[in-house]
């Protein structure tokens, strides 16, 4: 059976006379400039900001595993996690395999360097709800339109802030968890 | 009882004695003295016998037996007591009776002790008081119950015996008792030994008499017994021939060699010798005796010759030389992609 494309015709509905906007047939949403929810963010705290990003995630991925099981490749979880983003405006994601290691990217967020860790917990909530995975995600690198988002475990998470923190080069924060894990 | 009354109990033995000899001659011959007391059970004194309930034995026939003499009486003390089964019944006539069976003495002894006694204090008895038994009515004056005499001829012999009995009764109180007394009652007197034990008892004079006695000088009469004196031979003479045989003389015995070796000293342990100890000198050294040579003799080597043409050498094969090629061939695996996004996500998640 193959993939379904994502689709997004008539996915974002405005209401004129209304005055609403939905989204796939959802509760209403908003439409902010982005940088005062930057601003919005920046001001809350951590266990705050990772709240409200986790339930951003979280509605992102029940869409996905409403299209897609198990036995779909990285492509179509690509395609259709990333139309999901893209659809709250949040920028282009992509997939980067580093040995065994599993990096995201995002390009294009408005929020920049401000909206990283609030992307890191979109992704988050949206493997969880998805995949029924649990995964730690860690910005990585950022440059001006890209920042990577590495997919580890918390065990491993907490090495590479550590790592990150200390002055480890993200290629060798790469090269030491591909060294020091499972070789299978 | 006193001297008083014992002798005229033994007036009264006496009188019957007298009387059953003159009745009943056949019945000498048992005059022997019996040695065994007839299975009786033993008798109570006239203190323990309970006056009131009378005999029936005892109570008098309707008509006097003419045997039965009108002065008779009762002999007071008198423990000659009468057997049920001996006593006839009382409704049998004495004419149906014979004569023998019914004699005078049967109906004396059916005596019974008066009731006017009055009960002695109660004491204990003595072996001379114990009562006389009969084992027969004919027998009476033949018992000798525990301690009562034989009859005696006379009434002299009566009398010595009745002191006689007074002595012996002292002495019947040392009697051993018949059950063996508890522990508790204290050593008792050893008595002479009776009966079959007796012959075991040693003599003691005579052991002592045997011991005093001077050593014997030599063997006596009964030892040595009878000298028989024999005969001259009779007959041939017989020879003997004697050979005087030469023994032959002794083998002369080779001089001993001294073979002695100095045994290992004590301290040093067993089986060892101390190495340090120089041999003996006069030690003869061991002659070898010539055997035959255990290493042959060298035998002459001969090489004969072998004609090989000096031209053909051995034909060799060789390997066929082989060019530069590669031999070892190394495939790398391939890196193992994941066909799912889960896949690769639990790859991830495993660092």
């Amino acid at each position: 059976m193959g993939t379904p494309r994502f689709d997004p015709t008539h996915s974002l509905e405005f209401n004129l006379d209304r005055g609403s906007v939905k989204l796939s047939g959802s509760i209403e949403r908003l439409l902010l400039p982005a940088d005062a929810l930057a601003a919005l963010v920046r001001g809350a705290d951590t266990e705050t900001r990772r709240d409200f990003a986790r339930r951003l995630g979280t509605e992102a991925g029940r869409r996905v595993a409403e299209r897609l099981d198990g036995s779909a490749g990285p492509e179509a979880v690509v395609e259709h996690l990333g139309g999901e983003v893209a659809l709250m405006g949040m920028g282009s994601l992509g997939f980067e395999r580093w040995g065994r290691v599993l990096v995201m990217t995002v390009q294009g967020s408005p929020l920049r360097g401000e909206g990283d860790e609030l992307l890191a917990g979109i992704v988050e909530g949206a493997l969880q709800r998805g995949f029924g995975r649990t995964a730690s995600v860690v910005p990585l690198q950022r440059d001006d339109s890209l920042v990577r988002l590495l997919v580890v475990n918390a065990d491993a998470a907490e090495r590479v802030r550590g790592w990150l923190g200390s002055g480890v080069g993200w290629g060798d924060v790469l090269s030491r968890l591909n060294g020091s894990g499972d070789a299978s | 009882m006193t001297n008083t009354d014992r002798v005229q109990v033994l007036e009264a033995l006496l009188e019957r004695v007298h009387r059953n000899r003159s009745a009943a001659p056949h019945r000498a011959a048992v005059s022997a003295p019996l040695t065994q007391t007839p299975p009786m059970p033993p008798f109570v004194p006239s203190a323990a016998t309970p006056p009131s309930p009378p005999v029936p034995a005892a109570a008098p026939p309707a008509e006097p037996p003419p045997l039965l003499p009108a002065a008779w009486q009762a002999e007071p003390g008198s423990a000659v007591q009468p057997r049920p089964d001996t006593m006839p019944p009382s409704s049998l006539s004495p004419a149906s009776l014979p004569a023998e069976e019914i004699g005078e003495d049967d109906l004396l002894e059916v005596t019974t002790i008066p009731p006017e006694a009055a009960p002695e204090a109660p004491r204990e008895p003595r072996l001379s008081e114990l009562p006389v038994l009969e084992p027969d009515t004919m027998e009476v004056s033949e018992i000798t119950a525990v301690g009562v005499r034989i009859s005696a001829a006379s009434l002299d012999e009566a009398l010595a015996g009745a002191v006689q009995l007074e002595g012996e009764g002292l002495e019947g109180e040392r009697e051993v008792p018949i059950h063996t007394p508890p522990p508790e009652s204290g050593p008792q007197e050893a008595l002479p030994a009776t009966g079959f034990e007796a012959a075991r008892t040693p003599d003691v004079d005579q052991l002592e008499a045997d011991l005093i006695s001077p050593p014997s000088l030599g063997p006596t009469a009964e030892q040595l017994g009878e000298t028989i004196e024999l005969e001259a031979p009779r007959g041939p003479e017989l020879e003997i021939d004697v050979t005087v045989e030469e023994t032959p003389p002794p083998p002369e015995q080779a001089p001993h060699e001294e073979l002695e070796v100095a045994l290992p000293r004590p301290s040093l342990p067993s089986g060892l010798y101390d190495m340090t100890t120089p041999p003996p000198g006069d030690y003869p050294s061991p002659a070898l005796a010539e055997g035959p040579p255990s290493v042959p003799e060298q035998r002459e080597m001969a090489t004969l010759p072998v004609e090989v043409p000096a031209d053909t050498g051995p034909e060799r094969t060789g390997r066929p030389a082989l060019g530069a090629t590669d031999v070892a061939q190394v495939t790398l695996a391939a890196p193992a992609s994941p066909k799912t996004f889960v896949e690769l996500l639990d790859a991830s998640l495993l660092v």
